[in-house]
């Protein structure tokens, strides 16, 4: 189910990593079984002509062949998760156009979120309305507290912290971003699917960490309108 | 019986052997490794179900970090370097490492380390902000209590430990070699520690000077690391490029292992044994231009994110080489899977898993996701857990009967390996599934669905950590009643092996020949039957060993243990101090204990000086490139490698927060160029006269030497008379409160420069007091060549300090 346009980037780049993963798997593994049940010690297999022994140095065994063939196919296996993943990073590197959502006749908004870590909570100003701030707490449940954000539009977050080091994540959407003070880290995404989603921190930022948790609730367009007309513009 | 007593803890408390060294500190790094593994059962019983109190999240906190730093400074290298000291010496045919004092001082280091990081438990509360402790939580505001101090002058005496075992070891196989054994002759074990030794050098140093600057931040309120312009970043860059090489510093000795003990076992050559060779030193250069895949979320841009994506990936390549070879290795093998070969062969499986989800985190799209997850968690268990703790237990089985003389139990140990790999897969698998939940938190609620893996995780843990009891049991009582093991139980090829089990103190009577058509001569046994395991290299009584082996009997010194308890008391006395008012903080260090510290050093220091101690420098051994060289010069040359990586950092953290800050003073206006210019020519006159010092010594002319001796140590008096006059004037006009950032670096690194001049001067005096007595001018004048080196070095580093300070 797509919930966001990075969750499902995620998902389709995580699983091209997989497939390969359990395929590179299959063969490692596979040779290392055969090899140990095959090649077990057992009564009257013989010692080997190169057998190791004190008194010598080990006979040189190997081809140079096996090294380059190793590298060459995992170049090529690596090669392909390196495209898979470029790919990937310039839409999340990328920055979208703003949008311009009417929201009273003369007032517009343009999807730009600032959001700032403090010990331990969120807080949320919408660009254009600094005064307004929205605070991202588990133990609160007002309007005042709900992040909310329209449907599929690109809503693009700047990151900072006003404390310590930590990271703004929206689990169900794969998106995150370090917040650290001094600086702004810009992410964004898309989100496809109405409906209350979690942010957590996921760098320890002090005993509050595990708690440091706020909600988004994706909203369709007409109900964000009215939401950001009677919570923010006021 | 209290005399046998007395007798067995000075061997212990005294020794200066490789061997015993070894041992404690195999056994020391193993009660680390349970601490540390108690602290993760506790964790993992917090986490086992949704919303648990066992542990409130600020002792969680503590257990997390503490867990951490633990296992990787405190259990994974001193384990593996436990190894190294009883058995690479025996392999390369050494008599002892280059410097058996020096070495025995690394031990004490570590082991007071340790206890000085578990002692910040008892003292407010132990570090509670992950082992990467990043900024700006360390700042004093987040940061209040003693135990971060206490913690962080542990890691300080840690990497003096390293530093040291790291010179150590390098003097060591370069130089002492037994003849004919060229470096690439040398099996795959001695080869992982040479390479770890090497990052050791440059990694160690830039984590010590990020300590460091951490440290004076919290001590004396200095910016560094509270200022925007250093902050996160500089700390995340100074740690990261320590820290990607330290992941390698601990994989790479049991990587050794594991590709030494699986061709044991198999009977045959490790395949393809210069490409695995070619490989670990291939990941170990790749590992320094790595770091920046651990702040692919900290906004650097895509050009950069994508060069450590591809640097990352390529780190992976060499591992495959590696991999593919011990797997290759068992084909038309004859493969005895005793416990050494199933834990080494689940190593390198674990490993496996490990090193493929380390692919996934090199890619910078998945890391949008992945990053501080448990799937990390998992990925760097695979590798350290799987990989490393693994790899060494398998050495541990492979060499328990060639330390003790005796067999452990077999069977017990084939269990042990069993219920610890389905143990560990039980903890760690399920973490990989954990992809959403955050690292390091306390708890977490029922409706995150997290609440099965994370019990089934712990259930993993009891089983892994349990199964750990069965080898201490099995250690514990085969070492006192097991059957004699003989010298070569596995039919090994190394050195090691042809010695009785236990070695004798001295080692090898003879040391042991490399003859050009691949034969070892032990001896006066040449030319050994095909298989033989018996009755090689037993003490055969020539002249030469005899001469050797009364080296050992008297190797027992007081001085190592005293020096590294100065230190420990000295950073005791630095750390436990109260912060005298928060805000600016000033800072009242414990004096009784650093007066305690400091006159117990200087005791131990002269007492280390003056003891009678021979070391043999043996001529006609393998000592490719540096034949030229003695020992002692290599050991400095190689010390003032790492100090140039460590003075490196500092001007390296100099140029990041200026370069970052909008304004910086223009020259003349906060530094006084004359004050600076004086500096300089007064410098570098002392080495003048340092090397008019070492010329008269060599011409045999006391009073010349004296003079010259007489004038370094003015000269630097005068130096450090000059720059106190400018320190005192810079801090009483508040200059801290005008330029925070111009005036951190400056006191900082410029105070660093201080404290290596002080050194240079208590040589000089050490020195001088020499030469009065008639010494070094009968052309033993090697001293002086060394102290003109480090002089020398001095100096230069102010001549790049002077124009970052003064002119530009």
């Amino acid at each position: 189910m797509a919930i966001s346009n990075m969750q499902v980037q995620f998902d389709n780049l995580f699983w091209l990593f997989t497939y390969l993963a359990i395929a590179v798997s299959v063969v490692v593994f596979g040779l290392m079984v055969i090899f140990i049940i095959k090649y077990r010690d057992r009564s009257g297999s013989s010692e080997p002509h190169d057998a190791p022994i004190l008194g010598h140095l080990p006979v040189a065994r190997g081809h140079a062949r096996t090294a380059i063939l190793t590298v060459s196919l995992s170049t090529i296996i690596l090669t392909v998760l390196i495209i898979g993943s470029f790919g990937s990073i310039d839409t999340i590197l990328s920055s979208p156009a703003p949008c311009n959502i009417q929201i009273s006749h003369s007032v517009t908004y343009n999807c730009s979120v600032l959001v700032t870590g403090h010990r331990f909570y969120w807080d949320f100003n919408y660009a254009g309305f600094p005064n307004r701030t929205i605070t991202g707490a588990p133990s609160c449940q007002q309007a005042i507290c709900i992040f909310a954000v329209p449907q599929s539009e690109d809503i693009r977050l700047n990151v900072t912290s006003a404390d310590v080091f930590h990271n703004f994540g929206v689990i169900a959407f794969k998106v995150k971003a370090d917040a650290y003070p001094g600086h702004v880290n810009f992410i964004w995404f898309n989100a496809e699917t109405i409906g209350n989603y979690t942010i957590q921190c996921y760098e320890l930022c002090g005993p509050g960490h595990a708690t440091m948790i706020a909600t988004i609730d994706v909203m369709p367009l007409g109900q964000f309108v009215s939401w950001f007309n009677s919570t923010i513009v006021q | 019986m209290a005399e046998r007593f007395s007798a067995v803890a000075k061997r212990w408390l005294y020794t200066t052997n490789h061997k015993d060294i070894g041992i404690l500190y195999i056994i020391t790094a193993l009660f680390f490794f349970v601490a540390a593994g108690l602290l993760a059962l506790t964790m993992r019983t917090q986490l086992s179900i949704p919303n648990n109190n066992v542990l409130t999240a600020e002792v969680y906190n503590q257990f997390v970090t503490v867990h951490g730093l633990l296992m990787i400074f405190w259990v994974l290298s001193p384990f593996a370097f436990g190894f190294a000291n009883y058995i690479i010496p025996l392999q390369i045919g050494a008599r002892d490492l280059a410097f058996p004092r020096l070495n025995a001082m690394s031990y004490w280091f570590y082991l007071f380390s340790g206890v000085m990081m578990i002692l910040s438990f008892f003292f407010g509360a132990a570090p509670d902000l992950g082992w990467t402790l990043y900024s700006p939580q360390t700042a004093f505001e987040f940061a209040p209590t003693i135990g971060l101090n206490l913690g962080a002058g542990a890691l300080i005496l840690i990497v003096v430990s390293i530093t040291m075992s790291s010179v150590n070891f390098l003097v060591t196989m370069f130089k002492m070699r037994a003849p004919g054994l060229k470096l690439r002759r040398m099996s795959l074990f001695p080869w992982s520690i040479l390479v770890t030794i090497f990052m050791m050098l440059y990694a160690f140093p830039s984590f010590l000077a990020a300590v460091l600057l951490l440290y004076v931040d919290r001590a004396f309120g200095t910016f560094y690391f509270s200022s925007i312009q250093g902050g996160s970043l500089l700390w995340d860059n100074v740690f990261w490029f320590f820290g990607h090489p330290e992941v390698y510093i601990v994989l790479f000795p049991a990587l050794g292992i594991i590709a030494d003990v699986i061709p044991t076992f198999a009977r045959r050559p490790l395949y393809g044994s210069k490409y695995v060779i070619g490989s670990l030193v291939a990941a170990a250069l790749i590992s320094f231009v790595v770091w920046g895949h651990h702040m692919f979320l900290t906004g650097y841009g895509v050009i950069t994110d994508k060069l450590y994506t591809v640097t990352t990936v390529a780190v992976s390549l060499p591992f495959d080489v590696i991999v593919i070879s011990l797997i290759e290795t068992l084909a038309v093998a004859k493969l005895r899977l005793k416990a050494a070969a199933l834990f080494t062969l689940g190593a390198v499986a674990l490993f496996i898993i490990g090193g493929i989800t380390g692919v996934y985190l090199a890619s910078v799209a998945l890391d949008y996701a992945l990053r501080g997850t448990y799937f990390v968690v998992a990925h760097f268990h695979y590798i350290m857990v799987g990989g490393s703790i693994m790899g060494l237990i398998g050495g541990l089985y492979y060499w328990f009967p060639k330390i003790t003389g005796r067999m452990y139990n077999e069977s017990m140990a084939r269990i042990h390996f069993i219920v610890s790999f389905i143990g560990f897969n039980v903890l760690y698998f399920p973490m990989f599934l954990l992809l959403d939940m955050p690292r390091r938190i306390a708890t977490y609620s029922p409706d995150t669905g997290w609440g099965l893996l994370n019990l089934t995780a712990t259930v993993g843990g009891f089983i892994f950590g349990g199964a750990q009891l069965l080898l201490f049991y099995n250690l514990y009582r085969s070492a006192r009643v097991g059957p004699p093991a003989g010298p070569n139980p596995w039919n090994g090829w190394t050195l090691e092996w042809a010695l009785p089990s236990p070695p004798p103190a001295h080692d090898f009577d003879t040391i042991p020949t490399f003859m050009d058509d691949g034969t070892i001569h032990f001896g006066s046994s040449i030319g050994l039957p095909n298989g033989s395991s018996h009755g090689i290299g037993e003490p055969n009584g020539s002249s030469v060993g005899h001469e050797y082996s009364s080296i050992h009997s008297e190797g027992l010194s007081p001085w190592p243990i005293l020096m590294a308890f100065s230190a420990f008391i000295f950073f005791l006395g630095i750390t436990i101090g109260k912060p005298a008012s928060p805000q600016p903080v000033t800072y009242q260090p414990f004096w009784p204990l650093i007066a305690d510290g400091v006159i117990l050093g200087l005791i131990s220091l002269l007492g280390y000086s003056r003891e009678k101690f021979n070391v043999h420098e043996d001529t006609n051994v393998e000592s490719w490139p540096f034949k030229q060289v003695p020992n002692m010069k290599l050991g400095i040359w190689t010390f003032l490698g790492a100090e140039v990586i460590f003075f490196g950092v500092l001007i390296g953290a100099y140029f990041f927060v200026r370069t970052a800050s909008p304004t910086w003073p223009t020259p003349g206006t906060v530094f006084d160029i004359r004050n600076g210019f004086a500096m300089t020519l007064v410098l570098l006159t002392s080495s003048m006269t340092a090397i008019m010092a070492l010329a008269s010594a060599r011409a045999g002319n006391k009073n010349g030497l004296i003079i010259s001796l007489l004038g370094t140590l003015g000269l630097g008096g005068l130096f450090l008379y000059i720059k106190a006059g400018e320190w005192f004037s810079l801090g009483s006009s508040g200059v801290f409160n005008t330029y925070p950032l111009p005036a951190t670096s400056y006191f900082i690194t410029t105070g660093v420069h201080g404290v290596h001049v002080v050194a240079g001067m208590c040589m000089t005096v050490y020195l001088l007091a020499n030469a009065l007595k008639g010494k070094y001018i009968k052309g033993d004048h090697a001293t002086l060549e060394h102290f003109g080196l480090y002089w020398h070095f001095v100096d230069i580093v102010w001549v790049f300090l002077f124009p970052l300070f003064y002119l530009i």
